[in-house]
């Protein structure tokens, strides 16, 4: 009997000394505050929060979901500064402060460039301006606006909604000196299927010498830019086939693939490649041709429906300054239509990153001529 | 529009009359301060520090801080004595908390003991008061303070046949290591990557080590230098014994050029300030590991670093330099410092917070320096404390380079200490 008290005291004992464990690690989730979002709607920043109101959490779990709700929002790229203040009061009551600092979302500058090759020179100057965070949830709005030798509008927006990614492109150009005008309308959707993959279309509705109606389903992995520095290797790829109709009977179709692959070498130095290829079979509108891509050389006078391009980028931070980062470049093109002309130009870039651009560039290239480019590349 | 001209002239007037008239009232019942602060950061930490004074001038008409850097510890240091001849001083100066005895010697600085309020005093780790209290009285505010870790390269683990996740816990450990790090890779009879560099940089390398085995730096009434005990001696033969019998560490490299070396993948593993972690972890194409400062028989690490000084005298001043000072080491900005720079948190609050310990669940590196404070002492505060280093540092090199007797060298330099200390008796 003795032994049967003894036992029973111990069970006992074991058991209300876990419980007292268990509820010492439970903590209920009493408020979750959003502060510092002026423009970021708050309903935005909530759906990456992955902690609920009302609901207990071990202490352990708290940890945890901090940081997958850190890094949601970190994504965003809208944040400075993401803080998580608690404040647990003596019966484990929680109130979770989330504190932001929002970055500057209005980015503008030239875009363009000026080449000189033949004893000619061809100027092609764009001013663009953005909102990066449109209506408080990170949609994009951008317009460009050539101000020499083209006239008209470039407008870009992009949101997303859940796991579905909204794009449309307006575009109107009309050339002061020769050429035809053309109107280009290319609204798209994508569904992210995984963190870093997209499966999308995009319409493309050109109107340029004859209308076309373009269909192309494409595919995107990977990261363009890196959101934290212990990410030492990193890529982007899409992958695009595409079928069009001309309203004059004929058809286009081709393919557009590119690979672009960073790699942090040491104290941030950045080499990075991108290549490109893209074919294109059939009755090809004239704004949609192939262009070279070499800086250093007048993009408009090499053309093809082949191409393969090559690009090579260091990207060196000055050690003192390291929003300044110097960019000594390769790029080299294989282009053309039956015969294929191998181009090549090299030359060093300036990159700013200041609160208005993300960066601003300004490059001398040397290829076929000499070219100042304002141009971004990625 | 020439009709409506002098009406639109007259409107801009009268508003920017009305605007200025309501400025100038504000500044009146404001009475705005600007104080100048000199630091020593440099680098991605001069950029956090300058983010964060650029944000509490954003926040803070009445209170504007001009941040002028004055070049590393050192540099500061003659600065702010010229200055103090000058009378030419901040407002506010980042000071190494070794050099404060220097200026509290001469009564160049006064205790800011009463400005500070009973909730910093207890939130803020003993450890870091101690650094900068002398009898009893605060002479600056606890800002940038670091330990000393080890750093070790993971990948130069792996490649070695060594557990990454396994760094030595004793130097036995890390002499066991190193002799399996230290490798010549292309057999040309020059060692390309040696196991591990102990750069003992004066006082700071030397300290640490000795208290490790039982022995102090200098006696508590600091009067007599104590390096060069059997303690002593029994370090700093372990230390040339790495370099000249296992051959697992470079003899005549100085810290600047180790640290060049492990950056590089030549160097294994090293210990460092923590301060360098950021630095290490955005920079490095390999790996980073960080583990404990490995230990004799009782774990100690030093704590450095470098406080805050008022070197204000009118009260009106001071408070505004609290008013900063406070916000700048509060407990958001001391995580924030910590996670960009890898100095410690100073506060208790910002040590318990979920925002630090989900921080270091995903940078384990990060919590190692914090886990080190429990067992880290400051230095034997003494002015003569960078002569000291000085003598030290040489006798040393002596140890090191040319391979002379620990026991005779220290007791030489332990010589030179002692006359200074009695200077100052």
């Amino acid at each position: 009997m003795k032994r049967k008290i003894l036992l029973f005291t111990y069970v006992l004992t074991v058991f209300a000394i876990s419980s007292i464990i268990a509820d010492e690690e439970n903590i209920f989730l009493k408020k979750l505050i959003i502060e510092g979002n002026s423009v970021t709607r708050e309903s935005y920043v909530r759906s990456f929060i992955t902690l609920k109101e009302g609901k207990i959490y071990k202490l352990d779990t708290i940890i945890d979901e901090i940081n997958v709700s850190r890094e949601n929002l970190e994504r965003t790229n809208l944040f400075s500064s993401i803080f998580f203040d608690d404040e647990l009061d003596e019966e484990n009551n929680l109130t979770l402060t989330i504190r932001l600092k929002e970055k500057n979302y209005l980015l503008f500058g030239p875009d363009g460039y000026i080449t000189y090759q033949n004893n000619d020179i061809h100027i092609n100057s764009i001013i663009y301006i953005s909102h990066v965070n449109f209506l408080g949830r990170a949609a994009i709005l951008s317009a460009r606006i050539p101000v020499y030798e083209n006239l008209g509008f470039i407008i870009h927006y992009q949101d997303m909604m859940s796991k579905v990614r909204y794009t449309v492109d307006f575009e109107y150009i009309y050339p002061l000196n020769e050429g035809n005008s053309w109107l280009l309308f290319t609204p798209g959707a994508a569904y992210r299927a995984k963190e870093n993959l997209f499966i999308g279309v995009n319409f493309k509705l050109n109107r340029n010498v004859t209308t076309s109606a373009v269909f192309s389903p494409y595919l995107e992995a990977g990261i363009k830019k890196r959101h934290s520095y212990k990410v030492k290797k990193w890529y982007f790829t899409s992958f695009s086939p595409y079928y069009g109709y001309n309203f004059d009977g004929s058809s286009l179709y081709g393919l557009e693939s590119n690979l672009n692959h960073n790699w942090d070498l040491l104290f941030k130095i950045v080499y990075a490649v991108m290549v490109e290829v893209n074919i294109q079979g059939g009755e090809v509108p004239d704004n949609l041709i192939l262009k070279s891509k070499v800086r250093g050389t007048h993009f408009d006078i090499y053309r093809g429906n082949k191409q393969v391009s090559i690009s090579n980028e260091l990207h060196i931070p000055l050690p003192w300054n390291t929003d300044i980062v110097i960019v000594p470049f390769l790029d080299s093109d294989l282009i053309g239509y039956d015969s294929l002309q191998f181009l090549m130009g090299g030359g060093i870039g300036l990159h700013w990153f200041s609160r208005y651009q993300d960066p601003l560039i300004v490059e001398v290239a040397f290829g076929k001529g000499v070219m100042l480019n304002f141009q971004k590349r990625f | 529009m020439k009709k409506y001209g002098p009406v639109i002239l007259t409107v801009i007037l009268l508003v920017s009359w009305g605007f200025s008239r309501h400025n100038a009232e504000g500044g009146i019942k404001r009475r705005s301060v600007e104080l100048t602060f000199w630091h020593s950061m440099s680098i991605y930490q001069g950029d956090t520090l300058e983010q964060l004074v650029e944000e509490y001038n954003n926040n803070n008409e009445d209170i504007q801080v001009r941040l002028i850097f004055q070049g590393l510890y050192d540099d500061m240091k003659i600065k702010l004595i010229n200055a103090v001849k000058t009378g030419d001083l901040p407002d506010v100066s980042q000071v190494a908390i070794e050099y404060l005895d220097v200026f509290i010697d001469d009564n160049r600085i006064e205790p800011i003991t009463d400005y500070i309020s009973e909730d910093d005093k207890n939130d803020i780790l003993s450890q870091f008061w101690n650094g900068v209290t002398r009898q009893r009285e605060i002479y600056a505010f606890p800002f940038n303070h670091s330990v000393q870790v080890l750093y070790y390269n993971k990948d130069a683990f792996e490649k070695a046949g060594l557990d990454p996740d396994k760094p030595p816990k004793t130097w036995e450990d890390v002499i066991k290591y190193g002799k399996k790090l230290t490798k010549d890779f292309d057999g040309d009879g020059t060692i390309d990557q040696w196991g591990i560099l102990v750069s003992l940089e004066g006082v700071f390398g030397f300290t640490p080590l000795i208290r490790q085995v039982g022995g102090e730096f200098l006696n508590d009434d600091r009067t007599k230098a104590l390096f060069n005990s059997e303690e002593g001696v029994r370090v700093m033969e372990l230390v040339q014994k790495m370099a000249y019998e296992y051959k697992i560490m470079p003899s005549n490299w100085t810290l600047f050029e180790g640290t060049s070396a492990f950056l590089q993948g030549k160097i294994a593993m090293g210990p460092i300030t923590c301060a360098g972690i950021k630095f290490a972890e955005d920079n490095l194409p390999w790996e980073l590991g960080i583990a404990p400062l490995p230990y004799i028989e009782n774990k100690s690490v030093l704590l450095g670093g470098a406080g805050l000084v008022i070197f204000s005298k009118s009260s009106h001043r001071r408070k505004a330099a609290m008013n900063f000072i406070s916000w700048l080491t509060n407990k958001e900005n001391s995580i924030r410092w910590h996670e960009k720079t890898g100095y410690l948190p100073i506060r208790k609050s910002a040590m318990e917070s979920f925002e630090l310990q989900s921080f270091h669940r995903l940078n384990p590196n990060y919590k190692v320096p914090v886990d080190q404070l429990s067992y880290s002492r400051p230095p034997d505060f003494t002015p003569y404390l960078p002569q000291i280093d000085q003598i030290v540092r040489y006798a040393i090199e002596d140890i090191m380079i040319n391979r002379k007797d620990p026991q005779k060298t220290l007791n030489i330099a332990a010589e030179k200490v002692n006359n200074l200390l009695k200077e100052e008796e």
